[in-house]
Formats: structure tokens, sequence, C-alpha cells
């Protein structure tokens, strides 16, 4: 590689007016663009959506089950921020958006999610309609290995529950009192909302069309200002498969020879 | 007792009208995107910010209090709040947009924050930054990356 070459040759291009007409904004790193760029495909633009949601006063203190209103709040944050980054891509041109950063904040009175991604095309495809465009959190690495390996995504799938975990009777808290024991309570809210949060991501996935759901993260515990509700909210990329069969990546096998070597410690030679 | 000594790469070309350019980026990274067929111009930077003045719909909303007004339900999107955030973003990738005169935005960084002023008072800042890249010339055929598995 003629490194100053190249370097030469590019200064001297700060010389000239830039030679593209449609500039684009991406957050992908440079070996994330050069990946996309070998299956054929380049950032477009910087895409966000962005919705908050309301949650009633008193919901998190009282009541038995599940918190309807916060598991409503949170399913309809995320399909009004998808909805929206789904649309601003469609706008710029994009045919999907890779990358998605997922921010999520479950508050007392509200829920915010928020998601930024870059709209990503085939090199100099033309606009397509909204209802092909794909939104998805995988990297531009997932990405082009799933394109690899005759797969693609369709879209964020995502399902949240809250749950409140009952009082224990007066009876069993003085039996349980000064013991090591377990609060099945807690323990049983926590599985409730696993349950209803990984089966409406599911649901959410089916209405995609998609076969599966990859790169699946979840969030699950205790709500801090809330000493009786759990929370679990899972999300991930919906994928279905684009040709016949699935195609066998076949990696083959690298070992480094670059050992990491053991420093040496001046500081040893003293002594204890 | 040393002596600092300017140095010069031999052959480099003088940036126009003298300007030094800028990125974050150093060492691997800037070599690839200069191989890549790249050149970086400047750090660019852009701040949005937008205040909400709160309706008393969204005050309540964000209060958790049920509102009857306008026959809201109890659990619903705080529309004006959801708007400025979004407007926010949008303003600072246009005021970025508008500094890159043609150029490119990579490795985008945007950093939002938000502070409540008070009675469902917002504001909603916006910094969005990243490296203004020139391309001078076209990829070059990139072959299909060839999966491996690292062995430790």
């Amino acid at each position: 590689m003629d490194l100053r070459g190249e370097l030469r040759r590019a200064v001297q291009s700060l010389h000239a007016a830039p030679t593209r007409r449609r500039s684009t904004t991406s957050d992908l790193s440079i070996d994330e663009e050069l990946l996309l760029h070998s299956i054929g495909w380049e950032p477009v633009e910087l895409v966000a959506g962005v919705s908050l949601f309301s949650v009633p006063m008193g919901v998190w203190n009282w009541g038995q089950g599940e918190i309807t209103s916060a598991s409503s709040a949170f399913a309809g944050a995320f399909e009004a921020a998808s909805h929206r980054l789904h649309r601003q891509c469609a706008k710029v041109g994009g045919h999907g958006v890779v990358g998605v950063a997922i921010d999520r904040v479950v508050d007392r009175h509200h829920v915010d999610v928020s998601l930024l991604g870059t709209a990503v095309r085939p090199v100099g495809a033309k606009r397509i309609d909204d209802a092909g465009v794909f939104v998805s959190d995988l990297s531009a690495r997932d990405f082009t290995l799933l394109a690899a390996a005759g797969w693609s995504p369709l879209g964020l799938a995502a399902g949240g529950s809250f749950v409140n975990a009952p009082r224990r009777s007066i009876g069993a808290t003085i039996q349980q009192s000064s013991q090591n024991v377990e609060l099945t309570n807690f323990t049983e809210a926590m599985y409730t909302a696993r349950e209803s949060a990984m089966e409406r991501m599911q649901s959410s996935a089916i209405r995609m069309g998609g076969s599966g759901v990859v790169a699946v993260s979840v969030t699950e515990g205790p709500m801090p200002f809330a000493g009786h509700a759990v929370g679990f909210t899972a999300w991930g990329t919906v994928v279905r498969l684009a040709g016949d069969a699935h195609r066998t990546l076949q990696p083959s096998m690298v070992l480094p020879l670059d050992d990491p070597v053991v420093a040496f410690e001046a500081a040893a030679l003293r002594g204890s | 007792m040393c002596a600092a000594r300017r140095s010069r790469w031999p052959g480099a070309t003088r940036p126009p009208d003298g300007q030094p350019w800028t990125t974050y980026l150093a060492g691997q990274r800037l070599a690839k995107l200069i191989e890549s067929g790249s050149m970086p111009v400047s750090v660019a930077a852009a701040v949005s910010s937008v205040r909400v003045w709160a309706y008393c719909v969204t005050e309540y909303l964000l209060n958790g209090s049920t509102s009857t007004w306008g026959g809201r339900p109890a659990v619903s999107e705080v529309t004006q709040v959801a708007s400025a955030r979004m407007a926010a973003r949008q303003i600072a990738r246009e005021h970025v947009r508008a500094q890159l005169g043609g150029d490119s935005l990579h490795g985008a960084q945007m950093i939002v924050s938000e502070s409540e002023v008070g009675e469902g008072d917002q504001e909603v800042q916006c910094l969005l930054r990243g490296n203004r890249v020139r391309r001078f010339k076209e990829f070059d055929p990139i072959p299909a990356p060839r999966p491996t598995v690292r062995l430790r």
C-alpha cells in the first residue's frame, strides 16, 4: 500500500470543491462502511426515532398481577419510535437501518424510547416503498454475515412486561423473619414478567412474517422507584430466510502468533 | 537539554489556505480511511436546543395525572415532548449538514440531554459531531469478506 502517495492525492483533493452532490451522514466506523461496500451497500443518512408514553400515577405501588398501563406504555413507545425511524429511513431513500442504538428509560410517570441508526441502501439504488424498509439493531458486521448466510432482517421486535410482586401475608412475614429464605413472590413475578415479555416479542416477530429473532437484548429486575414491582423487557431483530436455503459460511481457523508478552516489572527485583 | 525540531513529511502537500485538516481518527483508522478513498477535512459539530413550553395536558401526563382534557387516555404519547426530541435531533443534523457542503459526515456521535425546567417545561439539547470527510476516489472493488474464527 502506498500510503504516502494516497495521502498526497487525498490532500490535493482539499484544494478542489467536493465532487459528490449529496452528502451522507453516518455513525458507522470505517470498518463497518468497508464491510457494507463489500456486499454492495452504502450508508445514506443518520436517522432517529423517539417516543415518550405516559404512565398514570399510583400504578406501581398498588394492585396485583401485571401493571398493564406500564406494559402498554412500553409497547406504545417502542412501536411509535420504531415507526418514526422507519418513516425517516424511507424519506431519505434508505432501504433499511442498521446498527440501531436503543435507549429506553422506564420512569415512574413515563416510558421513553429513543432509536438512532444509519440508513443504508444498495449502492446507487432508488427509493423504495415504505413497506420494504427494514430496521435492525444488528451492527454492519452482523448485517454482512447475515446477508452472506442468505438471511435478511425485517424489523425490530420488542416485548415488555411489568408485574407487581404481591405483598406477603402477615403470617408468612413472621415465619420468614430472621431466616434466609427465597421470597417466592418476587421470583414468580419475575417469571410472569419474563414469559409475557418474550411472548410479546415473539408475537411481534410473527406479525412481521419472520422466522426468528436474533441479537436479543434483555433487561430485567426490580424497579428502582417501586419496591414491589419487577420488569422484564426484550428486543431484537426479526429475520427470515431470503433465499431457498441457509448458506453455511464455513469460517476458516486463524491462529494469531502475536501472544501478549508478559511485561517485566522492575519493582519485582527489589523483593518483598 | 533538547531542542524541538519541526519535521515535515517529504513531499507532503500544503493544505488549502494553510488550514490544517482535523479529525478524531488516528493511526490505523486514519490510514484505513485514506486508503478507502476519503480524506478528513475537519471535525464537524453542531448543537441544537429546543425548549418545550408545556401545554396543560403535557404537564398532567408527565406528572402521571389522569387528565380528562381532550379525552386523552391515561396511557398515551406525550406528543409535545416527543416532537421536541425529534426536532432537536433533526435540527442538529440539518446544522451539521449545512457545514458539510457536499462532503460527508463519518463516525458521527449524537449526545442528547434533557433538563426539566419545571411544570412540564423542558429543554432538549442535542450535540452531533463527527469527521467531515471528502471522497477523492471511488471505492475500489472489495472482495466479499472471508469469515474467520480466531483461536486463542
